[in-house]
């Protein structure tokens, strides 16, 4: 089974061989951060109780802190030289997905069911969509077809994960990961504040501020983030509409590998089921299965004993989230982005300007009705 | 991409439900630092 992460997407190809010392500065530090984020969080507003910072502390949240202390730690390893050797011990990939099944157990498996039908619904036109979109207009700018391809899937999908399953499809090179990486994590970070702020000046309800967050932000950990500053009902329609979408990485991948062994390089590789189930995201599964766990006990034990397990699987989602949000800071990188010109990055602008106005009009139309 | 590197997928997965397994059956019965 192959994983990359964020980390290692963005950072320069060499040789692997484990530098552990590195790896527990690392641990250390991104649980340092975590705490820091923490402590901010819950002192802050007393620290500027009654003075005119006051609601502005009350507003903030811990992604804010969080992601502002992780872009915070990243110049401070950059000018010390230190973060190469420390970056193995970003997982964003791993802290999130673990906050995610951690988030299943608190979405009943009846609104699972309910907001899924409406969620593949968006998932599907949004990325034929949007995808298709990304592919054209980097074919009249003159993009290279690897380039135009993992652009296209992480724009469309979901951030970086698609991006390195479209560059497994289409054999991009490293530099071209690391590229759209970048770009994905650079239009998230503005996303995360921008959109949760744009549905309450739009007057959104819950589930189609959800909806709007998780149909278009492209990385997972970022619809996280924009939906717990959107509040919990629309972090759970977000989660779901965006978990949706990590559920169709494989089929695009599979599609991806089998245009480009067909159509653009002629070769006679055959995608098949094996291929579609290895790329298939396997912690929506433990999603899945959370919600199913936490259905279950709900209708077992008494309101009393859910409440009080519903809260220490909260705190323990929180701290996976902090850890996820910090790493997000920490793994940040601008050097890829200096190489490849303009023009992807138009691309990538225009097509993210095309999934805003779309995924809001999906989100507005399929999910009007809804009650999360 | 090596091969043998570990999903962070399945990762992710199964330190998720045995958390929630822990926490459900009572064995971790408080958060950390609230």
């Amino acid at each position: 089974m192959t994983a990359v992460n964020e980390t290692e997407a963005l950072a320069p190809a060499g040789p692997r061989r484990i530098d552990w010392p590195g790896v527990a500065a690392g641990v250390v530090l991104v649980l340092a951060l975590a705490y820091l984020t923490k402590y901010l969080d819950k002192n802050v507003p007393d620290w500027l109780a009654g003075t005119s910072l006051s609601r502005v502390a009350k507003s903030v949240e811990y992604p804010i802190y969080a992601i502002a202390i992780g872009l915070g730690g990243n110049v401070i390893l950059t000018v010390t030289g230190l973060r190469d050797r420390l970056a193995p011990a970003f997982r964003t990939e791993f802290f999130i997905k673990t906050g995610l099944v951690l988030l299943g157990v608190s979405i009943n498996l009846s609104l699972l069911v309910t907001a899924a039908g409406p969620a593949i619904v968006q998932a599907l036109l949004l990325i034929s969509l949007v995808f298709l979109f990304t592919w054209w207009l980097g074919g009249v700018l003159g993009l290279d077809d690897k380039l135009r391809a993992l652009l296209a899937s992480a724009v469309s999908i979901c951030g970086v994960s698609a991006a390195i399953a479209a560059a497994g499809a289409v054999r991009a090179r490293r530099e071209q990961l690391a590229y759209a990486a970048s770009l994905v994590i650079l239009f998230a970070l503005p996303s995360i504040f921008l959109l949760p702020w744009l549905a309450d000046v739009f007057g959104l309800s819950d589930a189609v501020a959800g909806a709007w967050i998780g149909g278009n932000i492209d990385t997972t950990a970022a619809v996280t983030a924009a939906g717990t500053l959107a509040g919990e009902d629309a972090l759970k329609i977000a989660t779901i509409v965006k978990v949706t979408q990590n559920a169709l990485i494989g089929v695009v991948a599979v599609a991806l590998t089998a245009w480009f062994a067909f159509k653009v390089e002629r070769t006679a590789d055959r995608p098949g089921a094996i291929e579609l189930w290895r790329r298939f995201p396997k912690f929506v599964l433990g999603f899945i299965a959370a919600s199913i766990i936490g259905t279950i006990f709900a209708n077992t034990v008494s309101a009393a004993d859910n409440t009080a397990a519903q809260a220490v699987a909260t705190n323990f989602r929180t701290w996976f989230l902090i850890l996820a949000f910090v790493s997000i800071g920490l793994e940040f990188r601008v050097t890829a982005l200096r190489e490849a010109g303009w023009r992807p990055i138009a691309v990538f602008a225009s097509a993210t300007v095309v999934n805003i106005a779309l995924a809001l009009a999906l989100a507005a139309v399929l999910f009007a009705n809804f009650t999360p | 991409m090596s091969k043998r590197t570990i999903s962070e997928d399945w990762a992710a997965t199964v330190v998720g439900l045995a958390l929630l397994v822990l926490i459900l059956t009572g064995v971790i019965s408080q958060g950390i630092l609230q």
